[in-house]
């Protein structure tokens, strides 16, 4: 037990730490009053001053990051105009709650990124949107389909694409499909696909990969499947009724093609890697350009990773297969959709000045081949450059696809047509229990329909 | 208590135990380590391999392409303040909650303690909404206020140190005509360094590591700390393996190498009488 | 040793005085502490007490978030749904797992482990050292590090079990329903459980040696020295210690959300992820600040058992 400290005649320590204590608070003092300092001279604007404007994004990686920065400086160069680059984590989670926080607060952002769907309508609802219509109808001859897919609200425009991912495709690995003598130019429909695989996998082979833990890789089999059943009209409809209101009910999830949309993806859980359930997204993308299974199904921003880990073998790209007895055609593509929007107490005109950089042709080109996106808008694809000859074939064949989709071949990805709430829950978590046998098909879209409807009548 | 007089399954069980322990807890950090040399395709194809061509690219890239030195900074100068604050701040509140008799005093403490027992999630965007009237959203200085309000835990640790020093020894210099913030300073502080230590650390570490206000308050990347920036290698769709595994080296070393060799001073602080009644 | 000083005026009378108005310090202690209390009740009303009422406040309303003079005042209506919300109360119960862990393993566990230190095992630096390194790193690093570590194709424990012939045990952990949570838990702990031990270690040297070595002269065994002269004077650290444990496991969430997100299909939801999932991802900030409002309940009530419990012990506070 430690003696109690005599009461002191002098008091050599106690001054030490009375002045340890001045000097302490003196420096925390200044340690408060610098940021705050700082935090003035940075505050409000919003963007409004008309030589700055903040941009909030996700762009977080670092390829995205040096695609964003050489636009943004270009956009500088051209108009005198800065642009604050507030990239922020990337994570769907935080990034899209990020946003409406911002929006919410007396900063907010000039521009920003968001998924087009119903978070764009949540916005634009509670006002906080800027109008883009007007300068839309100056940039429209430029605009091609899905310039303004899932930014519109009562016949107002609130957000510009940035471009589009295409969500259903198949890569697949040459070589390795070879050692088991699968063609893949030959499969065109799931039935040919599925045998495929079970050929390989009676062979001791791994046909297909999948990062189920992240949830999302299984919303994409349920989309992919919905589609190529429903047809890309069909599947919109269903999907809107979850976000717009007065959409009747002409198709329900319970009806007989989507159930057997969703039990078409138990038919490939025997073929799935061991474990799959346990597996993270990321690794299995790894795997896969490592050369170790057949198939993989992801969007077409798998380009993205391969430019930071080269593939051991020059990989082939496929739409997803066509559902025999299902409506869709092959050509129908998904579209994952980034679109931009603007904060109502943004400096109009600086905006414009950005759209119309945006817009031009070299842009769009330079965009195009650094970010790997599809921005729908005129102009040159040949123009495009991408550094790597495989990658940049892969990229070519991709656009191919939306450029052969035809005007009514593309729907959103569920993920982002859909409300957030339904899709975490019924979609991405969904997925997890049709595979670990906790829902059947049939319950499951029982519960989506039951949820759907509620949304309507909340949407009255 | 003398571990020599156990027996021997006794024994020999506690350095099994002890040392499986300590393997599970090295084995991940010794792989990060080994894997942070690998190219992102070796680290994925082979796991446990020694790397082949010794890279730092990892680690410099992701320090770069998270501008990690910044946000070291930041995260070093809000923990150190607030933590600073929280000790004086609630150092005194806690001292008149122990010693002092005044109206309310019970009432005031429960209502002190009661904000331990709510998640942060919830008062998250009210605050943010609150700091961004404020004018402060987006800075560093909102998150030092917030965490000054931690009071909660500091005022319950350190009455109950405060309390568990005699009395008489405060009677007596109070006799003496000494003041109460002489008492406070001259008697009691000395005595409860360890407690202040004990707090101080344990603030430390939440503060250091929380995730959840950066991310709420913070938009413009120059301010991020460092749980935030490691977010930034884990896209939704898109990750790389071998910047995420620069980054969580760069994450975890630093702090690990501080303690390593700051352990002897924390220890002997910490096992100074410690908490008392 | 004379704590008054030689030269200092006999106290008689001033004594007197001052013992005989009672009333009068009391007043004039009450100005001097709440001087004392004021700073730090400043900043712990400003920017915790209002936003915690607002909170609550905001559980009787609907908001999405983005514009809060759009929210609609519901009244009960949120705490209906969460009376009727089943995956809320598989949360709750994910948590009393959690917790009757933290207690179990980690409390009771630390305390042998600072044992076993305190009474000078050989390395027994080495040991402090190894435990308490992962508590200074950031949770969320550690989250992603066990993802790895937990990988079912080529995580360390699956590979580790496959090398010592436990092949068959393999599992997809962060996969499982079953194993997701104990994955989860088991990583929570092994990060934390080196703040206890150290806690506990403080504690134990506090410990009367001379009480010690006059109990072992005597020829006490070990485990009667524990019960009657160790754990009397460590009481105040083992409640600190489980309170902190039960508590910090209660709103556990970083962990489980960066391993799991609360998956697969709901087996590792805590009350905590399930509350984030339900107001920033499903845009249903009343409905999630009921939960926040359910959990402090929770949790009052259990500091509320704790209190009572150690109360019928020492003397203490």
């Amino acid at each position: 037990m430690n003696s109690p400290a005599p009461y002191p005649d002098r008091i050599p320590r106690a001054l030490s730490r009375r002045s340890f204590l001045r000097a302490g608070a003196g420096a925390g003092l200044l340690a408060a009053g610098l940021p705050a300092l700082q935090a003035c001279s940075l505050s409000s604007n919003g963007g409004n001053a008309a030589t700055a404007l903040t941009f909030m994004n996700r762009w977080s990686d670092p390829n995205s990051q040096k695609a964003a920065n050489a636009m943004f400086s270009g956009f500088t160069k051209a108009t005198g105009i800065k642009i604050t680059n507030q990239v922020q984590p990337s994570s769907g989670s935080t990034y899209q709650p990020a946003v409406r926080t911002a929006f919410s607060s007396n900063t907010p952002p000039a521009l920003a990124t968001d998924i087009s769907g119903p978070e764009v309508y949540n916005l634009a609802r509670a006002g906080v949107l800027m109008d883009l219509t007007s300068i839309y109808q100056g940039i429209k001859s430029k605009a091609r389909a899905g310039a303004v897919a899932g930014s519109e609200v009562d016949g107002k425009i609130w957000g510009l694409s940035d471009g589009a991912t295409i969500g259903n495709c198949v890569f697949y690995n040459p070589d390795y499909l070879a050692k088991y003598h699968v063609d893949a130019a030959a499969i065109t429909t799931t039935s040919q696909w599925l045998a495929a695989m079970s050929h390989i996998k009676k062979a001791g082979g791994t046909p297909i990969l999948i990062g189920a833990k992240d949830q999302w890789p299984g919303g994409h089999y349920l989309n992919d499947l919905v589609q190529r059943r429903l047809g890309s009209a069909a599947a919109t409809q269903l999907y809107n009724r979850t976000v717009l209101p007065k959409q009747g009910d002409k198709i329900k999830w319970t009806d007989d093609q989507v159930i057997a949309a969703f039990r078409d993806y138990l038919a490939f859980k025997p073929l799935f890697q061991d474990g799959f359930l346990g597996e993270a997204a990321a690794t299995t993308d790894g795997q896969f350009l490592a050369g170790k299974a057949g198939f993989y199904e992801m969007g077409s921003w798998l380009l993205s990773t391969m430019r930071q880990t080269p593939p051991s073998f020059t990989p082939g790209v496929m739409l997803f297969p066509t559902v025999e007895g299902g409506a869709g055609h092959g050509n129908e593509v998904t579209l994952g959709n980034d679109t931009i929007i603007v904060s109502a107490k943004a400096n109009a005109d600086a905006v414009r000045k950005f759209f119309d950089y945006f817009t031009r042709p070299d842009s769009l080109a330079r965009w195009s081949g650094s970010m790997f996106v599809s921005p729908p808008y005129r102009f040159d694809a040949s123009a495009v450059k991408v550094d790597s000859p495989v990658l940049g074939k892969l990229f070519g064949r991709i656009n191919s696809f939306s450029a052969n989709a035809g005007r009514d071949g593309a729907a959103l990805f569920n993920d982002q047509a859909i409300d957030v709430n339904i899709y975490s829950r019924y979609i991405w978590q969904g997925s997890v229990g049709l595979m670990t046998g906790e829902l059947s098909p049939e319950r499951l879209c029982q519960k989506l329909e039951e949820a759907t409807v509620r949304a309507q009548r909340k949407l009255g | 208590m003398n571990f020599a007089r156990l027996s021997r399954p006794a024994k020999i069980v506690s350095y099994t135990g002890l040392t499986g322990l300590a393997l599970v807890i090295v084995a991940p950090l010794l792989w990060l380590t080994m894997s942070v040399f690998k190219n992102s395709s070796d680290i994925v194809t082979n796991p446990f391999s020694l790397p082949k061509d010794f890279s730092f690219t990892n680690i410099t890239d992701a320090w770069n392409a998270g501008d990690f030195g910044q946000l070291y900074v930041n995260s070093v100068l809000i923990t150190v303040v607030s933590v600073f604050g929280i000790l004086v701040l609630e150092g005194m509140a806690a001292y008149a909650f122990a010693r002092m008799e005044f109206r309310g005093r019970n009432l005031l403490f429960v209502i002190f303690v009661a904000g331990q027992f709510v998640p942060a999630q919830i008062i998250a965007l009210p605050s943010f909404l609150q700091m961004s009237h404020l004018n402060l959203a987006d800075t560093r200085l909102s998150l030092i206020l917030q965490y000054l309000s931690w009071a909660p835990f500091a005022v319950l640790f350190l009455r109950a140190s405060f309390l568990a020093i005699p009395k008489e020894i405060e009677e007596a210099a109070l006799l003496d005509g000494a003041s109460r913030l002489a008492v406070l300073w001259r008697i009691i502080l000395p005595m409860t360094r360890s407690s202040f230590a004990t707090v101080g650390t344990i603030y430390a570490l939440w503060i250091w590591n929380d995730f959840l206000f950066p991310l709420v308050y913070l938009r413009s990347s120059q301010n991020f700390t460092v749980p935030l920036g490691l977010a930034h290698f884990q896209g939704l769709f898109t990750t790389f393996w071998g910047y995420l595994i620069g980054a969580i080296f760069i994450a975890v070393w630093p702090p690990m190498l501080i303690y390593l060799l700051l352990s002897r001073r924390i220890q002997s602080k910490l096992a100074m009488g410690g908490v008392k009644g | 040793m004379s704590l008054v000083r030689a030269d200092a005026p006999a106290p008689s009378q001033p004594v007197a005085e001052k013992a005989a108005r009672p009333t009068d310090r009391k007043r004039e202690g009450s100005w001097s502490a709440y001087a004392l209390l004021l700073p730090a009740g400043v900043f712990y009303v400003s920017f915790q007490l209002f936003p915690i009422l607002v909170a609550f406040a905001l559980s009787f309303f609907s908001w999405d978030g983005i514009d809060i003079r759009q929210a609609k005042f519901l009244g009960l209506a949120n705490y209906v749904t969460l009376v009727h919300d089943g995956l809320l109360w598989r949360s709750v119960w994910h948590n009393l797992v959690v917790a009757l862990a933290v207690l179990i393993i980690q409390c009771v566990g630390s305390f042998v482990i600072a044992a076993i230190i305190q009474a000078g095992i050989k390395g027994g630096r080495f040991f402090r050292l190894v435990f308490f390194a992962p508590v200074v790193i950031s949770s969320v690093a550690v989250g992603m590090l066990a993802i790895f570590v937990f990988s079912p194709s080529q995580g360390l424990v699956n590979e580790a079990l496959s090398a010592i012939g436990l092949g068959g045990l393999r599992q997809p952990w962060l996969g499982s329903g079953t194993w997701a949570l104990p994955a989860v838990i088991a990583t929570y702990i092994l990060q934390n459980f080196g703040l206890s031990v150290l806690l506990f270690i403080s504690g134990l040297g506090q410990v009367d040696q001379d009480l010690l070595e006059a109990a072992e002269l005597d020829g006490a065994s070990q485990g009667r020295i524990l019960w009657q002269v160790v754990f009397p004077v460590i009481r105040p650290v083992t409640t600190t210690v489980f309170l902190l444990g039960l508590v910090t496991g209660f709103k556990l969430f970083d962990t489980v959300y960066v391993m799991t997100a609360g998956g697969p299909f709901h087996a590792s939801d805590t009350i905590v992820t399930y509350l984030y999932g339900v107001s920033f991802g499903g845009n249903d900030i009343g409905y999630g600040n009921a939960i926040g409002v359910l959990l402090f309940v929770i949790l009052l009530v259990i500091a509320l058992i704790q209190l009572r419990l150690t109360r019928t012990g020492k003397e203490t506070e």
